[in-house]
């Protein structure tokens, strides 16, 4: 077996980089020294190469290396940013290795001996995932090994050359002190007292003489190492729906201003999308402000789409009605329902093309004016004449109104089922001011007592002085209303 | 003849003898209406009804609505009240290409019904407004002859203005409505390639018996206001 293992040793700076890369304006210049601070140690964990020429090292503590530069710029050490950036990473890798398994915080082991066959040879693999990698701009070392733990150590102590031979990679790994190895300081301590200071020398000792003298964790990892034992990998499996955040390095208070980031979440969806041949028919943006409070945008198409153009201008739209109350600092977006992409087959023979399909039409506009004022039209089977229409978010789909099927097939064997109803009604009823006279009734609606809006009401059609059609009725209290409009 | 030329660039004036307005008419389904329009309404372009509220504005155009709606969808922009879904299905109209929009500041209202009509997946549009300006109806225009959808706008009247009228704004059919025993009389103030018509009866005692009172007539020119005769 041959394992490569790639260590992105400054993976939360590169991370940062890389954003600030896609965010990069006139009106903010890169920083030039950047080190990042764990701030339980207190020490240098990551610095990038202008801290470096300043005489900063790694494991330096934050007093001493302010005292070295005047503008530094600190940043805490966060796992879980290498964290995510690290599943990016291997979902990006995914596409050119079957079996990676990530070694936190910021390594992954792949597994290449079964990859090689198709790529033909060690090298075009490695141009492969050097394509992939160099450009995104993320520093790594790497090295290859027979087993899972040789490869990390090789490219923990930087060795940075491809070997399949299991030969030389032993004599590489011989090479190694024991400090390079992953052992605990007691194992070192005592490997020490016995004189083992090489990898060799370590190596060199039999298993069994080693479970005599060292304790159980040592042996275990030399059995690791040499391939004796089995090294237990969890492997990768990329997610089932997309979920990128991004973090902006500086706060955006314009709302419009949002979209140049908003664009490359919906880049790197659309290659999500399309390699997996899905599409997605709502997108869930949350927009963080400071501590942590976000807002929600969520953007719907009835017709799933892929193609970040189409999504793009759908959130412009949003955006439009969006009032930030704080400035962003962090984007999220997140698309859930995936379904397989299907070729949307038009009529064939119909005169005119649509430029815009209904359900692109009836998104474009909830994204303008919102979700709650695009309805579609229900009718149900209610003798309640204010609750026999319902609106529908979005366009009625036709089995929610199964009713209305059931009704017009009736129609058909009874003629008239449907009842002379206006066309406008009003939402509330208002009490009847005009003068009317009366042109055709009573029509008694009384519903079931037992329901909720129950009524007994007599129906009228009449006519105001003015020619208008009314649709009144009178209470039991006799009282008159004004229901609605034959218009 | 300058000043000729530039109000026809912009579309103002138009032609008696030029007759290609006339093609595809879609029938009103009332044979008074439809002999007025020769032969029907134009299947795209801005119709402008100026009614008041409630008279049978919307029953009017139902069966221009019903051929329109094979084409695509109805969309209605801020309509007065709720569109009653049984008076929808009662007259044929499939519910599942209805969409209602309740939106009511004027500048969106236009600017969905914009979208819906350049869309080319809208068959009409309905849209309640009180008045356009010309620059607005000349967009509304353009984007209903791109997407082959009409638009219907509804400029409901206060009962002051069904006394002095209201000036007509740039379409292809504008007509006035006024209550009518009988059913509804029309005037048409304008069209292109035709020419106004006042007090047409259009009588809708055979569909809509409930509605209407007045025993048959001889004539089917009603005098406008006319009384109900009992």
């Amino acid at each position: 077996m041959l394992w490569l293992y790639l260590d992105f040793h400054s993976l939360q700076l590169d991370a940062l980089d890389s954003s600030r890369e896609t965010l990069r304006t006139e009106l903010t210049p890169a920083p030039e020294v950047v080190i990042i601070v764990d701030a339980k140690k207190n020490e240098v964990v990551q610095l990038n190469a202008m801290a470096k020429s300043q005489g900063i090292t790694q494991g330096m503590g934050l007093a001493t290396a302010l005292s070295l530069h005047q503008h530094i710029q600190v940043m805490e050490y966060k796992p879980d940013i290498e964290f995510r950036t690290l599943q990016q990473l291997a979902q990006l890798l995914y596409e050119f290795t079957a079996d990676i398994a990530l070694a936190f915080p910021h390594g992954m082991y792949l597994r290449i001996d079964n990859m090689l066959c198709l790529y033909k040879g060690l090298l075009s693999y490695w141009q492969q995932i050097e394509y992939v990698l160099k450009p995104i701009g993320y520093q790594y070392d790497y090295a290859t090994g027979t087993t899972p733990a040789m490869a990390k150590v090789l490219a923990q102590a930087k060795l940075n050359t491809l070997l399949d031979d299991p030969k030389k990679l032993k004599q590489a790994l011989y090479g190694l002190a024991i400090e390079q190895l992953e052992l605990e300081p007691k194992a070192l301590n005592a490997l020490h007292r016995v004189g083992v200071k090489q990898t060799k020398q370590l190596l060199a000792l039999s298993l069994k003489e080693m479970a005599k003298r060292f304790d159980i964790h040592l042996l275990n990892y030399i059995g690791k190492l040499m391939g004796e034992f089995k090294h237990g990998l969890i492997f990768y499996r990329p997610p089932a729906e997309f979920n990128v955040d991004i973090e902006l390095l500086f706060e955006i208070e314009n709302s419009q201003i949002l979209q140049h980031p908003i664009k490359r979440l919906l880049i790197q969806l659309e290659q999500f999308l399309s390699i997996r041949g899905l599409v997605t028919q709502q997108l869930t943006l949350h927009l963080r402000y400071r501590y942590l409070e976000f807002i929600e945008l969520s953007i719907n198409r009835a017709q799933g789409e892929y193609k970040m153009e189409k999504w793009l201008s759908l959130v412009r739209l949003k955006l439009e009605s969006v009032k930030l109350a704080e400035p962003v600092v962090a984007i999220r977006l997140l698309a859930r329902q995936l379904r397989p992409l299907t070729a949307d087959s038009g009529d064939l023979f119909s005169q005119k093309s649509p430029q815009v399909s209904v359900d692109e039409l009836v998104a474009v506009i909830q994204a303008k004016l919102g979700d709650n004022k695009v309805k579609g039209v229900c009718l149900i089977d209610q003798h309640h004449p204010q609750l026999a229409t319902q609106y529908s978010e979005g366009l009625a789909i036709e089995n929610t109104i199964e009713n209305t099927k059931g009704r017009a097939a009736d129609q058909k064997t009874f003629e008239g089922r449907y009842k002379l109803r206006p066309s406008l009604m009003t939402a509330v009823a208002v009490p009847l001011k005009e003068h009317v006279s009366i042109l055709h009734g009573p029509e008694r609606i009384q519903t079931n007592w037992w329901h909720e809006h129950s009524i007994q009401r007599d129906y009228y059609i009449a006519r105001s002085d003015k020619g208008r059609l009314c649709w009144v009725y009178r209470t039991p209290q006799k009282n008159w209303y004004l229901q609605g409009y034959f218009a | 003849m300058l000043e000729i030329d530039k109000y026809q660039n912009r579309g103002l004036i138009w032609f008696g003898n030029k007759n290609d307005q006339l093609v595809g008419r879609v029938k009103t389904g009332f044979v008074t209406l439809d002999n007025a329009l020769s032969g029907g309404l134009p299947p795209q372009g801005v119709m402008e009804i100026k009614t008041p509220m409630g008279i049978g504005e919307l029953r009017l155009m139902l069966p221009y609505l019903k051929q329109k709606q094979t084409l695509g969808l109805l969309v209605f922009i801020g309509p007065p009240a709720m569109l009653d879904a049984e008076f929808l299905a009662a007259n044929d109209i499939d519910l599942s290409k209805v969409l209602v929009i309740s939106e009511y500041e004027s500048e969106r209202m236009l600017w969905v019904a914009e979208q819906c009509l350049k869309s080319g997946s809208c068959g009409a549009v309905l849209l309640w407004q009180k008045t356009l300006s010309i620059k607005q109806s000349r967009r509304l225009l353009l984007a209903s002859e791109q997407g082959e959808s009409s638009l219907l706008l509804y400029r409901i009247m206060t009962h002051q203005q069904e006394q002095t009228g209201v000036f007509s704004i740039p379409s292809n059919v504008s007509m006035t409505l006024a209550p009518a025993p009988e059913g509804i009389t029309v005037n048409i103030d304008k069209q292109r390639g035709g020419r106004s018509f006042k007090g047409l009866s259009v009588d809708m005692r055979d569909i809509w018996p409930d509605l209407t009172t007045s025993p048959i007539s001889t004539t089917n020119v009603v005098a406008f206001p006319k009384v109900a005769v009992h």
